[in-house]
């Protein structure tokens, strides 16, 4: 999780960080399935149903438009690809924030792109989200105020000398854990994955499409809470790095399990209130730390 | 305040008053924006289809091929604009291409026969239209209190602190053609079949805000 | 527009070559680190997807669907 210049197999990182995403996710729905009381899934549930969908029978539909029907799919997975080389070479954590804002994009496309109207107010709902990206950029503002640079590389060595910024930002790792928290299945603000749109953007991607989402989900999931656990803990190894992932995992699952899905209105007034809770808390470190 | 946000400067293209550079930042939002502006170039819009509610009955809605003609040019010239204010090196010209998004936003959807998308393409032209206010006073700001408008020189620190309102005021205007929480509009628009055209709307802004977060920390 | 498997094969050999490759050129020290990632970013989505298309598309027919009783 330095920046490296050689030496490191590339290709068997990215598959290796997208199959253990993909167990975290699975780890995720057994934890709140027992957390209900029921017997859930086992832990690889994930990795199966990638493989299961794509043995499936493919096909695009006909109202889609199918080149983006189909390059969406190929987007999706690129775009976290990039973001994982960002965050193994301890790039710009801007960069790893406009890929998640971008994100948004793609899912938008996916519900876009098939023509179905369940697809369609997935998408819309997506956008409407976009509430939940203020408070990640105050975050990495509150960042930069302290490690005054936003590589991630010069934020771990600043945890090295200072102690981990979780203690000393800790509003600022609240509001990112709850921007996690946003792009989590099953938790109060996935509204863009709502039962009653029966599965929100993702309806209409089936079969090998689905499949190619999936692996975009773990690589997600992957990216997301690594860039976690590196700005606001610090520079960790292998090992604890998984163990720190483990950890936030049984975390989210607890807030997903706990809570009920909010209505659109509701979810957006909430993310809303948190990102002015943050403008305050921002303007307040600012005229502390640079008065 | 901050030493090279999107990271050291690859390229540097000065032409004049024009200047195009690139940051490992910038690249990256300008390939992104010219991955979706190539694919509304090469993909055909999708047949929405409505279900009408409390029956069986659907119906699937034909874009025509003059309007699609005309909303492919928006969305291209949208794509363009947004690609310029990502490589754009001038504050005055970055507000420029700002304004153009907002423009040929409008445009994308102008062309849709439904009164609902109108509407919100009127109230969103509105917004945009008063966002511009800001925009253009902020970058009046930028250039009186530093004397320029290159960020290469607001990177070099040679040039006085801009002013945290020139600042605020350039993020507002951005902000005003359409992020949260102004994208109420916005999102209303989307009811518009044309999947390729439409994305376009919502990638603009994006990439235009993530453009405008590097160029206020520069200074 | 249907796809033959072996040319969705064919395809899939192609990109995992070009994944395997970058990454070694890099493993070796021969091309810097953005340049393997740039490759991989492109490569990697069509190598997924068109791995799975080649392990999904049947050289038979499809099955019969079940039309209802």
């Amino acid at each position: 999780m330095t920046s490296r210049s050689s030496g490191t197999d590339m290709i068997a990182e990215l598959v290796l960080a997208t199959l253990f995403g993909l167990l975290l996710l699975g780890l995720h729905r057994k934890l709140i399935a027992r957390i209900q009381r029921r017997p859930g899934p086992p832990v690889w549930q994930e990795i199966l149903h990638m493989l299961k969908f794509s043995f499936k029978t493919t096909w695009i539909p006909k109202t889609a438009s199918p080149v983006l029907f189909v390059g969406v799919v190929l987007i999706a997975i690129g775009i976290w690809t990039a973001a994982f080389y960002v965050l193994i070479s301890g790039g710009s954590l801007l960069v790893i924030l406009g890929i998640y804002m971008l994100h948004k994009i793609v899912e938008h496309g996916f519900g876009l792109s098939s023509g179905s109207p369940y697809g369609k107010y997935g998408g819309v709902r997506s956008v409407i989200s976009a509430a939940s990206e203020i408070p990640l950029f105050v975050s990495v503002a509150v960042i930069a105020v302290y490690t005054r640079s936003l590589d991630l590389s010069v934020i771990m060595q600043y945890q090295q000398v200072h102690g981990p910024l979780l203690i000393i930002a800790f509003p600022a790792a609240c509001a990112m854990f709850l921007v996690i928290l946003s792009k989590m299945p099953f938790g109060p603000f996935s509204i863009v994955e709502a039962k009653e749109l029966v599965s929100g953007y993702k309806t209409e991607h089936f079969g090998i499409w689905r499949a190619g989402l999936e692996i975009c989900n773990g690589l997600k999931t992957f990216v997301l809470l690594a860039v976690f656990l590196a700005v606001f803990i610090g520079l960790l190894s292998l090992p604890w790095l998984l163990v720190g992932m483990i950890l936030m995992i049984v975390l989210l699952a607890f807030a997903c399990a706990v809570t009920p899905m909010m209505s659109p209105f509701d979810s957006v007034t909430i993310q809303m209130l948190v990102t002015g809770l943050m403008l305050g808390y921002a303007a307040v470190v600012l005229m502390v730390v640079h008065p | 305040m901050i030493d090279l946000i999107g990271g050291v400067p690859l390229f540097v293209l000065e032409f004049g008053d024009e200047l195009v550079y690139f940051t490992p930042y910038t690249i990256t939002l300008f390939l992104l924006a010219l991955t979706f502006t190539v694919l509304v170039l090469i993909s055909r819009p999708e047949k929405q289809i409505d279900i009408a509610f409390g029956g069986d009955a659907y119906r699937a809605k034909e874009i025509s091929i003059s309007e699609m003609r005309f909303r492919r040019f928006m969305a291209i010239a949208c794509g363009l604009a947004t690609m310029g204010a990502m490589v754009t090196g001038d504050i005055f010209n970055f507000t420029l291409f700002t304004a153009m998004v907002g423009i040929t936003n409008v445009g994308i959807v102008a062309a849709v026969k439904s009164p609902h998308v109108q509407d919100a393409a009127y109230q969103y032209g509105l917004v945009a239209l008063a966002a511009t206010v800001p925009l253009f006073a902020g970058a009046a700001v930028y250039a009186a209190v530093t004397g320029s408008l290159s960020m290469i020189e607001l990177m070099k620190g040679t040039v006085p602190a801009v002013p945290l309102i020139a600042k605020g005021m350039l993020m507002l205007g951005v902000i005003g053609e359409g992020m949260a929480p102004f994208y109420a509009a916005k999102a209303e628009m989307f009811r518009a079949p044309g999947a390729p055209y439409v994305i376009m709307c919502s990638l603009s802004s994006l990439l235009i805000f993530l453009r405008v977060v590097e160029i206020v920390m520069l200074g | 527009m249907k796809m033959k498997k072996t040319t969705v094969a064919r395809i899939f050999w192609v990109g995992a070559g070009v994944c395997v490759i970058a990454s070694g050129l890099y493993f070796m020290g021969m091309i810097p680190l953005f340049a393997c990632a740039a490759l991989l970013v492109v490569a990697f989505p069509v190598t997924i997807l068109s791995l799975f298309f080649s392990w999904m598309a049947g050289e038979s027919g499809g099955d019969i669907p079940f039309i209802g009783y």
